[in-house]
């Protein structure tokens, strides 16, 4: 970078360390972090993202450039490995470039880079790694079909590694993660074969006898996991909590209010409340709503791209644009497009906090 | 039809655009920096999960005109799903289905013009079809021998064309 473009950004820099500490908002913490991106110094955007982050928690912008900078940081280091491994494959590159891909998230690649690794090297970690991989998309996306997979691969590593933990380990996560607590304490007690005498394997073994009575089979609890979209300790998000009813009702009021706005409706559990449509027609509005929530969330799973944060449908009918959260949904409908107003006012309905960029993690 | 896909392949954040016709047979083509971005690996399973890619989101569009019926509403045709992992946009063009799923923090406003401008392009491409195959159908197929009437030096003409022309034109 040139000496006059580094001066420039250096004085946006100062300008946005300004901003931010004049008014140390998620959005200026962003914009901190994007100057530091144009300067390529992803080690100092990475930590005002995890500043900002420490602040906000669960800020999509902020998640967005934090991972970007992870990213990019280790993206140089990913082609040169890419480029060694074309000119002389071998298990320790294969080995340090899945742990990359691991590590940023890219578990379909790492996946097919550790089955390469296995066919042209023969080595057995690899298929420990396509199992890691393939449990990591199950963690991320909830799909049954993940978890069969991540299954087959371990009962490979068991035959390779037939005294090793490690396969042990990833499969106890799997039935712990999906609450089969009877397929857990069985594994446990696999676990302990290996290694007899383990406070902590005692002290978990316990625990999951007690649990383990009424637990479902690893076939129920890995459907209800694809059917409800949680794990088993998945803990209900507290950081945004669920907005009052009374608080709702004005929302929803102001929100029908805005022009071109047909009609505004929140849900929780098996209540709406709705406004601009009456009768049999608000009824319709909440089941189908309901119905387009249940259906995208499930379509957004399947298709990997983890938990559904917005469902826009556009028509002769106008849009309707809805924000389904964990607390409740809410949903508007237009007659003409939907704007960056109503999508406001959506996040601010399902206690998130207005986002720039309306996305959100699930 | 690929030559229509592949402006939206260009656009940054696309990950894969799919052009699904009536018939489930999905046209696939992959985003370029996708591509640059996972390698060729991603390459060989690419028929695998466009087919897969396609019968789940066009699974999910009927679910969703099922879902708006009661309401009276057409189904959609538009749609957008934006999700933590990426988004998945999803036009009706008739006869066809076109969806692009982005990277995430790409944004669906951005694809909303090419991917009009795709479906246009393809009903153009669809309406040159129909006319060039229309306008080869209309002469009709040579008899192995002149007629009678031909012989005597009358042209003959196709029995659909008979009502615009008066007896006057020909002739003899």
């Amino acid at each position: 970078m040139s000496l006059v473009r580094r001066l420039f950004s250096g004085a946006r820099i100062r300008e946005a360390r300004a901003l931010l500490a004049h008014e140390p908002s998620a959005a200026n913490y962003a914009a901190l972090a994007h100057e530091h991106v144009r300067l390529s110094e992803m080690a100092e955007a990475l930590r005002v993202c995890e500043e900002g982050l420490s602040s906000f928690p669960g800020n999509a912008e902020l998640e967005r450039l934090a991972d970007r900078a992870r990213e990019l940081a280790l993206g140089d280091r990913t082609r040169e490995l890419s480029r060694q491994l074309r000119e002389s494959p071998r298990p320790a590159l294969y080995r340090e470039l899945c742990a990359i891909l691991l590590e940023s998230r890219r578990t379909t690649r790492a996946e097919e880079l550790a089955q390469e690794w296995f066919e042209k090297t023969g080595d057995s970690q690899a298929q420990l790694v396509r199992a890691e991989a393939r449990l990591q998309r199950f963690l991320a996306d909830r799909r049954r079909e993940d978890a069969r997979l991540a299954l087959e691969h371990l009962d490979g590593a068991e035959r390779l590694f037939p005294h090793d933990e490690r396969p042990l380990r990833l499969r106890l996560s799997l039935a712990s993660r999906a609450g089969a607590w009877r397929e857990a304490q069985r594994i446990v007690a696999r676990l302990l074969e290996l290694a007899p005498g383990d406070p902590v394997l005692e002290a978990r073994f316990r625990t999951l006898a007690t649990m383990a009575e009424t637990a479902p089979s690893l076939e129920q609890a890995l459907r209800e996991v694809e059917r409800t979209g949680r794990l088993a300790d998945d803990e209900p998000d507290r950081a945004v909590a669920p907005p009052s009813p009374s608080s709702i009702r004005p929302l929803l009021k102001a929100l029908a209010a805005q022009g071109g706005v047909q009609s505004a409706i929140y849900e929780r559990g098996a209540t709406a409340l709705v406004q601009g449509a009456k009768g049999a027609t608000a009824e319709r509005a909440a089941r189908s709503i309901r119905e387009v929530v249940q259906k995208s969330r499930t379509a957004a799973r399947r298709l990997g791209l983890g938990g559904a944060s917005e469902v826009l449908l556009e028509g002769d009918f106008g849009s309707l644009l809805i924000a389904p959260a964990e607390a409740g949904s809410a949903a508007v409908w237009c007659s003409g497009e939907v704007g960056e107003r109503h999508r406001r006012s959506l996040r601010e309905l399902v206690g998130g906090v207005p986002a720039d960029d309306g996305e959100e993690d699930a | 039809m690929i030559e229509v896909l592949e402006p939206l392949g260009c656009i940054a954040g696309v990950r894969i655009a799919v052009l699904v016709s009536p018939d489930g047979v999905p046209v696939v083509v992959r985003g370029q920096h996708a591509e640059e971005a996972r390698g060729e690996a991603q390459g060989a399973l690419q028929g695998e999960n466009a087919e897969s890619l396609a019968a789940l989101a066009s699974g999910w569009l009927a679910a969703l005109a099922r879902a708006v019926a009661p309401l009276s509403w057409n189904p959609p045709t538009r749609v957008v799903l934006r999700a933590a992992r990426g988004t998945l946009v999803m036009l009706h063009a008739p006869g066809a289905v076109l969806l692009v799923v982005l990277d995430r923090g790409a944004s669906p406003e951005d694809l909303r013009l090419p991917m009009e401008g795709a479906v246009a392009r393809m009903q153009r491409i669809l309406r040159a079809a129909r006319g060039a195959a229309a306008g080869r159908a209309e002469p009709a197929p040579p008899a192995p021998l002149p007629s009678a009437a031909e012989s005597k030096g009358l042209h003959m003409v196709p029995a659909d064309s008979s009502p615009k022309h008066s007896p006057r034109e020909f002739p003899g």
